[in-house]
């Protein structure tokens, strides 16, 4: 659905090509009550749990961060015992020591100002990355050309899967453009399938690192109503709204359990496998 | 009650006056004497008396008048007016063959029907244009349009900068019922929108009703467009041609056999893609990107009583990308139309329609994976037209529409690690009745009264779903092939008034009630091609408009200038929009993703208008507001139902100026100016940072606006030759002449340089587009 999307952008811009205009204005936006943001992840791979709380700050503000300290954070798994995070810098709180088990819904809370919100993940088991191969893409208008990889995995017949991948050269990000890959398994349960990527591409002697998230069904939606919103925006939302959080009381952000795994491969020698 | 009530009435209004003085029904066709095509709309009147009738769509007329000799007067725009003097003693079938006045342009008058039908009629909103109308207005990339000339009008919003969708009075995109010969025409517009797929050269002539909306309509919440194409000359062939920079078409038409049968055929295809030879970019080269229209139609007239209609149309848009991707859509509608003529007082009309519109993406550019949705209806029309007595003219019918909807549907081919995936197809039968009546009370007192029962029901085979009071599904029910799953719907009372102050004014009112039962889900700011339409069940209610309208007409100088001001007041029930996030594509369980809520829309609208003279044009000025209500969108705080909120459309202060002046016999320039308060739109009212980016924080629906929008384009016809053998014209014009900046949309980003800072960026399109093309005719 989203190449659908990419390929109708891709149409726009082919007709404004001609005789489009850009440019930077001025817009009078009211200022709205501060809200509650926390982005709680864990995982069961990968040490410490992280929970940032801030507050959203007005829109043209030159500060984006508005870090919020003195929270109480915890954790547990849902018929557990409360965890207590840390706060190790204003606004980000942690948990060093602790360890999770795929198969469990855990809960998040935070208590702020007497106002108390609490969202629940699941934690999926690990599916791995099979395989990884690269096809060249020849570029198109104005996606630029190189190696595009195609990320092959053997998704479990049990039940509904929810992935996002991200990709990371020479260590760094790679979410250009807002994008944010993700797949559910309803066209291809129990198969094994590559899964391709976006706009981005790859040159021969980048060191790429794919990650593959197994997230849960709340994650999945949060991630998509979160590309709405700050993915390409050719082709934008009539009506954009917040995503959708896990969150109660309505706190924006979202708490993800997720598994993961890992490869890491230099592209040209790949290329020659 | 009320609908015994209206029964009664009904009866009251037929049988008075049947005891009074002898009378004779005069009947006949009324059509151009040259090519025998019909006149439709064209108006005959009986001079010195109140007594005047109007030509059905199929150029048949009747009209009952005492006893007595009188001059019969018969006029139509673009044509000479005729005088007859008859004298009346018996029932006479007359036929009027009328005289273009197009050649000689010098004092060509171009009145819309009788000079004082503004003011005399029953119907009031209602606009009719023919495509000599519009041939001086300026257009985006020179390619004529009805529809965009339509929306200068009062009343009638454009869906964007220069795209064919609109709105009318507060409605909705998927509310307009445009119908081309009959047929219903679910996407009308090509490549995004920037087209409507009415090629103006196979049109004769289209009509909006806004307001009141006759019985025999039904099935849109707001308005009706209702487009016939031309029928084809009866006597000899021509050959029109049109060379634009972006597209040309070429129509033919002419006898079959010398005013018994005639055929029009015409062809349009744009070649924007051509351009796309000059990129530098070796793929957008490859890359296709047009559309194609087609439209026939034939006619036969069997013998007196009896006459053929077969009418179609096929227009597809294409777009592909070398080995990457494809994606085409488009329209097919047939129809097959017969009138018939039991005697000089009732008409009928059985038509058969077809109508399809599909889109398919073949995501891989080789077939390996498409995806794919279907809307087609089979449709069966009765329409009878009794002109009962000289004080009432009866029209009732029946239709029957077949739908068959497939909502999304994904194919591979052998061996694709894909799934296929089908979103099962839903049908639907919609039925509907009705039953109207015009009649004159007194010579200053029309009314008209009708009813339509209108009805849809789900009928299987297919699945249908249940969900819980979150949204969230609960099972599925199947059901067999001819089962009978649910049926709503219900009657639509439609009442007119005209009350005729003096020979130059008059006021209206009407009042109509219409069921909607498909409607059309979409989640971006213009008409994409992959808007999915849905039909009503059991957990779809049919959206209901009901509107009010009052107007004061009144013509001055001769009924040279028309001068109107009309107020109306809708209000819509179950109106649709869907929850955050939802997936309109490809989704079995959308009903789920769907809120339901309100709106209403007020307004005033007024229009003065010159139809005769060197100078002609007009002004239109509408204020007015649009409001949707929904429990589930723009809540104040999680607990709280939501807050009434503006919809997209409303636009408070519309202007539009449009002006043909005629400078020479053979130079005509114009001029057309528009301005409307910024469309209503969300932004952001405070940003965050989560995963790793900026983004807003919204928390008002459609809480502020765009900038105002206002865009002047002129244009100049020069006609360099025109004989009765050849006629040919070029045709320049400039669109945003003034190269305003006008917003397409504005989007919100980081900033490259700072990413910590943000910024709102305008897109603006079409800045300053000439463009040139070439008519002819032999």
């Amino acid at each position: 659905m989203k190449n659908l999307i990419l390929y109708i952008s891709c149409l726009f811009a082919i007709l404004f090509a001609f005789s489009s205009c850009e440019k930077v204005i001025e817009i009078d936006l009211s200022g709205a009550n501060e809200a509650i943001v926390i982005e709680a992840t864990m995982t069961n791979n990968k040490l410490p749990f992280t929970v940032l709380v801030s507050k959203t700050s007005p829109y043209f503000g030159t500060k984006t961060k508005n870090p919020v300290s003195g929270a109480k954070v915890t954790i547990r798994a849902e018929k557990g015992k409360s965890k207590y995070f840390e706060e190790t810098e204003p606004g980000i709180y942690q948990l060093k020591s602790t360890h999770a088990s795929p198969g469990f819904w855990y809960v998040v809370d935070v208590e702020y100002d007497g106002i108390a919100y609490s969202a629940r993940s699941f934690l999926n088991e690990v599916v791995t990355i099979a395989d990884l191969s690269f096809s060249y893409f020849d570029g198109f208008g104005f996606f630029d050309s190189g190696y595009k990889v195609n990320t092959y995995i053997r998704d479990p017949a049990d039940k509904e899967n929810y992935y996002r991948l991200k990709y990371f050269v020479n260590g760094k990000s790679m979410e250009d453009g807002g994008e944010i890959t993700l797949y559910s398994d309803q066209l291809f349960n129990g198969k094994d399938i590559g899964l391709g990527q976006r706009s981005t591409v790859f040159q021969e002697t980048d060191t790429l690192t794919v990650e593959l998230q197994s997230i849960d069904k709340a994650a999945y939606n949060y991630f998509l109503t979160l590309e709405n919103i700050a993915g390409n925006t050719m082709q934008q939302s009539a009506s954009p709204t917040n995503p959708i959080s896990n969150f109660s009381n309505g706190a924006l952000g979202y708490f993800s359990a997720y598994s993961f795994d890992r490869k890491t491969v230099i592209v040209k020698d790949y290329l020659k496998k | 009650m009320g609908h015994r009530l209206l029964y009664i009435f009904i009866l009251m209004g037929m049988f008075s006056g049947a005891f009074s003085q002898n009378k004779y029904t005069l009947s006949g066709t009324i059509a151009d004497a040259e090519s025998g095509e019909d006149l439709a709309g064209a108006v005959l009147s009986v001079q010195n008396t109140s007594y005047n009738t109007i030509c059905n769509p199929y150029g048949f007329y009747s009209i009952t008048i005492p006893e007595g000799r009188f001059s019969i007067e018969v006029q139509f725009v673009g044509y000479e007016n005729q005088l007859l003097e008859v004298d009346l003693h018996s029932s006479q079938v007359i036929n009027f063959r009328m005289k273009s006045v197009a050649y000689e342009l010098e004092n060509i008058e171009v009145r819309g029907k009788s000079a004082d039908h503004n003011v005399t009629s029953l119907g009031m909103g209602s606009l009719k244009l023919n495509p000599k109308q519009i041939e001086n207005i300026p257009v985006l990339f020179g390619e004529r349009d009805l529809i965009k000339t339509m929306q200068l009008l009062p009343g009638i919003k454009q869906a964007g900068e220069g795209n064919a969708g609109f709105y009318v009075r507060g409605g909705g995109l998927d509310q307009n019922l445009i119908l081309l010969d009959e047929a219903p025409v679910y996407n009308a517009s090509h490549l995004l929108g920037f087209f409507s797929v009415f090629n103006s050269e196979a049109i004769r002539d289209a009509e909006l009703l806004k307001g009141s909306i006759p019985a025999e309509y039904g099935g849109r919440a707001s308005s009706v467009l209702d487009i016939r194409m031309k029928e084809g000359n009866m006597k000899d062939y021509h050959t029109t041609g049109n060379v634009g920079l972006i597209a040309s078409n070429l129509s033919f038409e002419g006898p079959v056999k010398e005013y018994v049968s005639s055929f029009m055929v015409s062809a349009r295809r744009t070649y924007a893609d051509l351009f796309l030879n000059f990129a530098p970019d070796k793929d957008l080269r490859e890359t296709q990107l047009y559309f194609y229209d087609l439209n026939l139609k034939t006619n036969f007239k069997l013998n007196e009583a009896n006459r053929l209609f077969i009418s179609g149309y096929l227009g597809r848009d294409k777009f592909r990308m070398e080995d990457q991707f494809g994606f085409d859509w488009g329209s097919k509608t047939a129809t097959v139309r017969l009138n018939h003529t039991f005697n000089e007082k009732l008409f009928s009309n059985s038509s058969l329609i077809f109508s399809n519109y599909s889109y398919e993406i073949d995501l891989s550019g080789d077939n390996d994976v498409l995806l794919g949705s279907v809307i087609q209806d089979f449709n069966l029309k009765q329409d009878f037209s009794w002109y009962l007595n000289a004080k009432n003219t009866l029209k009732f019918g029946a239709n029957l529409i077949f739908h068959k909807i497939v909502p999304g549907e994904v194919k591979t081919s052998p061996g694709s690690v894909y799934s296929t995936l089908a979103v099962r197809p839903r049908r639907a039968l919609e039925s509907a009745f009705y039953i109207s009546n015009s009649q004159k009370i007194s010579d200053r007192l029309k009314i008209y009264y009708g009813l339509r029962l209108a009805l849809f029901s789900n009928v299987g085979p297919g699945d249908f779903y249940s969900f819980d009071s979150n949204g969230d599904f609960i099972k599925t029910n199947s059901y067999d092939r001819f089962k009978w799953v649910k049926t709503q719907g219900g009657p639509e009372p439609r009442l007119a008034l005209n009350y005729l102050i003096d020979s130059k004014s008059a006021v209206k009112g009407s009042y109509n009630r219409i069921y909607q039962f498909i409607h059309l889900l979409s989640n971006s700011t213009s008409s994409t091609p992959t808007d999915v339409w849905l039909p009503s069940s059991d957990n779809v209610r049919p959206q209901i408009s009901d509107q009010w309208s009052v107007g004061y007409f009144r013509n001055s100088n001769r009924n040279a200038i028309e001068s109107s001001v009309e107020l109306y007041y809708k209000n819509l029930q179950n109106q649709i929009d869907y929850r955050n996030g939802a997936d309109l594509v490809f989704n079995s369980t959308v009903e789920a993703e769907l809120v339901f809520g309100r709106g209403w829309a007020y307004g005033a609208e007024f229009l003065f208008r010159k139809n005769e003279g060197k100078l002609t044009g007009w002004l239109g000025y509408t204020w007015s507001r649009t409001m949707r209500q929904f429990d589930e969108i723009n809540q104040p705080d999680q607990n709280s139902k939501g807050l009434p909120f503006p919809a997209r459309q409303d636009m408070q202060h519309d202007i539009s100026v449009v002006a043909m002046y005629d400078l020479t016999r053979n130079l005509k320039i114009s001029a057309t100016w528009v301005y409307n308060t910024g469309n209503a739109v969300t932004f952001p009212n405070g940003k965050y940072e989560v995963d790793g980016r900026i983004v807003g924080y919204y928390t008002q629906r459609n809480g502020y606006r765009m900038p105002d929008y206002h865009r002047l384009d002129l244009g100049l016809i020069w006609i360099r030759k025109q004989t009765a053998r050849f006629e040919s014209s070029w045709n320049f014009s400039v669109y945003n002449a003034y190269g305003r900046e006008n917003a397409y949309f504005i989007s919100f980003r980081q900033n490259k340089e700072n990413p910590e800072l943000t910024e709102a960026v305008q897109i603006s399109l079409f800045k300053i587009i000439p463009s040139v093309s070439y008519k002819f005719k032999f």
